[in-house]
């Protein structure tokens, strides 16, 4: 048979079957995504495929002829990075095989393309480790919690429960809770009921009494989130300890009571003082005025009468100015006002103001004191305590006299400072020893039996003595039963505010 | 002494891959040609126009530049019998001085 | 004849005073109100003003420092009549602009002689 032959003398047959076997392996060759390279024994290019070309975002020529390299890695893959110039470096997964290659040894070297999966690998490495950043160092506590248990926390949840990690993973999640909520809610129930809430809705966010490992109960905040990983749902919890910030809210809440108390008390005070002053102001006046006869002229009778109304009033006066003063002290809310005075003046003006009551009973007060004692005090009270002394002495002596002695030089006292001493001393009825006991205090009034109850509120030497102490000093009291007693109120020269 | 084998090692950036090929590298360089060699390193990302007037294609790449022939290679450089037999080199006995 | 403003809203006390100031020949005129006591200060411009600090509206204080502001109040003594408990401070009773100040409960037997104290 004759078989048709081309030029060469080949078979016809035969160039057919050789065209369409080389076509099928070009086509693999061209149309692989992976690059494919032959190079020689040395390395240098004889072939690349399209794929190659894309890869390396080169030309044909650009290749042929230079020297891939020699790999060192024969048989096994090994990652490499690829140079090309206009795009970012790519990185391969590079198999190298010897082979031959138009009979003489070269390698056969394929490729893959693995650029994007790199990068992929790369973003979810530096995720996991931002994650795995934030979830170790929070401050709060983070737990994951799956198959009813705890199954991994961070070294915030021990420093926010007090105890190892091999004290959380595996406790059910109610071990860190106290048995009920503050408002009543058993602790097991409203916790299934969240974390329930959490796999099936949505977030949770809530506030929660929690336990730490030593069982004192703490305030915190809670978010529940489920996370599905691996395939399991798990749930993971922030558990924010804001027992400080409960703890400087209730603080401010109370301190926010107490000033609103103060201030009340204040209010009381002020209008109290006012409301009861108020009536004495017509009782004491409108009597006044009358007995003048600036009304019209009074027989004797009418005078007397009038005259009691009028005493009654000045001796409620009396009492509800002490009664302020004491409620003042009680609420430490006395106001002092500190200025330079002449103490000798001072005494002068006292006892100018009991000559009517001195002249009445009979009585002579001497003064022993310089003509000048500058000092620094409030006046007012100051003025107080010695008409208070003064008054009593008064009171309690039926005949004598009574001397005021002011001594300027004493010693200085705890504080340091100069002190001054105001001793009024008299002949009247004195006091018994098992009685002094009871003189400085609240509304003690001595009873001597066959005596009238002296007039008086029964508070004037509490408050001396309060008000001694207020300004930075002191009274003191010493008698002899029948012979008289001696009442001392020692004072610093210059008033200073005790440092608290 | 003079310098007998100058080296050149092109890598992509610092990557781990980049790290562990100059460590082998000069691990292997320092216990056979320790003094002996010089080596340059190029980070192709930095200096692309020396990695295109080299002609690399892919890294880590070794160029030997002496003694000759020239040599390119391409690997972890973990291999050090591997690595000494692609750069062409012959070990001496006796240190290499 | 001297005129005296009495600034008082308290009935019983606004008396009294009247009471005792007529009786010792003074004119008196009155006002019940912190405003009225302004307005009457500057328009009659009386020898002496007793001025109540507990006022309803505007207090004593502000009546007296209004009083003040207006330039035009050719200096007239005014006198507080102050409860110590209420204002707690002399100094502030002064800085207001008082030209002293007479406690309250009121002394029968010593307040006109504190009142012409102050009457130049």
């Amino acid at each position: 048979m004759n078989k048709s032959t081309n030029n060469a003398g080949w078979d016809n047959t035969d160039l057919q079957a050789l065209k369409e076997s080389e076509a099928r392996f070009r086509s693999i060759v061209l149309w692989s995504p992976d690059a494919i390279i032959v190079s020689d024994a040395k390395g240098k290019i004889e072939y690349i495929n399209p794929a190659a070309e894309k890869f390396f975002n080169r030309k044909m020529e650009s290749f042929t002829g230079k020297d891939f390299g020699l790999s060192l890695i024969d048989g096994e893959t090994t990652e490499i990075d690829i140079f090309r110039p206009g795009k970012d470096p790519g990185v391969g997964d590079m198999h190298v095989v010897e082979t031959e290659w138009l009979n003489k040894k070269a390698h056969l070297i394929i490729i893959r393309d693995i650029t994007e999966r790199k990068l992929i690998q790369e973003a979810l490495r530096e995720n996991a480790m931002k994650y795995r950043a934030l979830f170790e160092t929070a401050n709060d506590a983070i737990l994951l919690f799956a198959d009813g248990k705890w199954d991994d926390c961070n070294e915030g949840a021990l420093k926010v429960f007090g105890c190892t990690r091999e004290q959380i993973i595996g406790q059910d999640p109610t071990r860190f809770s106290p048995p009920t909520q503050p408002d009543g809610r058993a602790s097991n129930e409203e916790a299934f009921k969240l974390i329930n809430l959490a796999y099936t809705t949505g977030p949770q966010f809530f506030e929660w009494t929690h336990c730490r490992a030593d069982g004192t109960p703490f305030a915190a905040e809670v978010s529940l989130n489920r996370l599905d990983l691996k395939g399991k749902p798990y749930i993971q919890a922030i558990v924010r300890d804001i027992s400080d910030r409960k703890q400087a809210a209730e603080k401010e809440l109370e301190l926010a009571k107490a000033r609103e108390i103060d201030r009340l008390k204040s209010l009381f005070i002020a209008s109290m003082s006012h409301e009861l002053r108020t009536p004495l102001n017509s009782i004491i006046g409108f009597s006044g005025i009358v007995l003048q006869g600036l009304a019209g002229e009074l027989n004797d009778e009418q005078k007397k009468q009038i005259g009691m109304i009028k005493s009654s009033g000045a001796h409620l006066l009396a009492l509800v100015n002490d009664v302020i003063d004491v409620t003042k002290i009680e609420a430490e809310k006395i106001q002092l006002t500190i200025e330079e005075f002449d103490l000798a003046r001072l005494v002068r003006e006292i006892r100018d103001s009991f000559a009517p009551a001195l002249k009445e009973k009979g009585l002579t007060l001497k003064l022993d004191q310089p003509d000048k004692l500058a000092m620094k005090s409030d006046e007012r009270r100051v003025k107080q305590i010695i008409m208070n002394l003064v008054s009593n002495a008064v009171k309690f002596t039926d005949k004598g006299s009574i001397g005021i002695r002011v001594a300027g030089d004493l010693p200085a006292g705890r504080h340091g400072g100069e002190r001054i001493s105001i001793a009024v001393k008299d002949t009247g009825m004195g006091i018994k020893a098992e009685d002094m006991g009871k003189l400085f205090k609240q509304f003690s009034r001595i009873i001597v039996p066959g005596q009238a109850l002296r007039e008086g509120t029964g508070l004037g030497l509490f408050l001396s003595q309060k008000l001694a102490g207020i300004l930075g000093g002191k009274t003191d009291a010493a008698s002899k039963f029948e012979q008289g007693s001696e009442f001392t109120l020692t004072l610093p020269i210059e008033y200073k505010e005790a440092k608290t | 002494m003079a310098v007998k084998y100058v080296l050149k090692l092109y890598v992509t950036g610092t990557t781990l891959r980049s790290n562990a090929a100059l460590k082998n590298l000069k691990k292997i360089l320092d216990e056979t040609y320790k003094g002996v060699y010089s080596l340059k390193v190029v980070d192709v990302i930095k200096q692309p126009k020396l990695a295109e007037d080299d002609k690399i294609l892919a890294t880590p790449t070794l160029i030997k530049i002496l003694p000759p022939p020239l040599a390119r290679i391409i690997g972890d450089f973990s291999n050090r019998e591997k690595v000494l037999l692609g750069l062409d080199l012959v070990e001496v006995r006796g240190g290499a001085k | 004849m001297k005129k005296i403003l009495i600034v008082e809203d308290n009935e019983k006390n606004m008396y009294m005073m009247n009471f005792m100031l007529t009786k010792k020949g003074y004119q008196v005129i009155k006002a019940e109100t912190g405003e009225l006591g302004v307005e009457l200060a500057l328009k009659e411009m009386p020898d002496l003003v007793l001025m109540d600090i507990q006022l309803p509206g505007i207090d004593g204080m502000e009546a007296t420092k209004r009083i003040r502001a207006s330039k035009a109040d050719g200096k007239i003594p005014i006198v507080a009549i102050t409860s110590y408990a209420m204002t707690g401070d002399k100094e502030r009773v002064m800085a207001a602009g008082f030209t002293g100040y007479i406690e309250k409960p009121i002394n029968p037997d010593t307040f006109m002689a504190e009142v012409e104290r102050f009457i130049k």
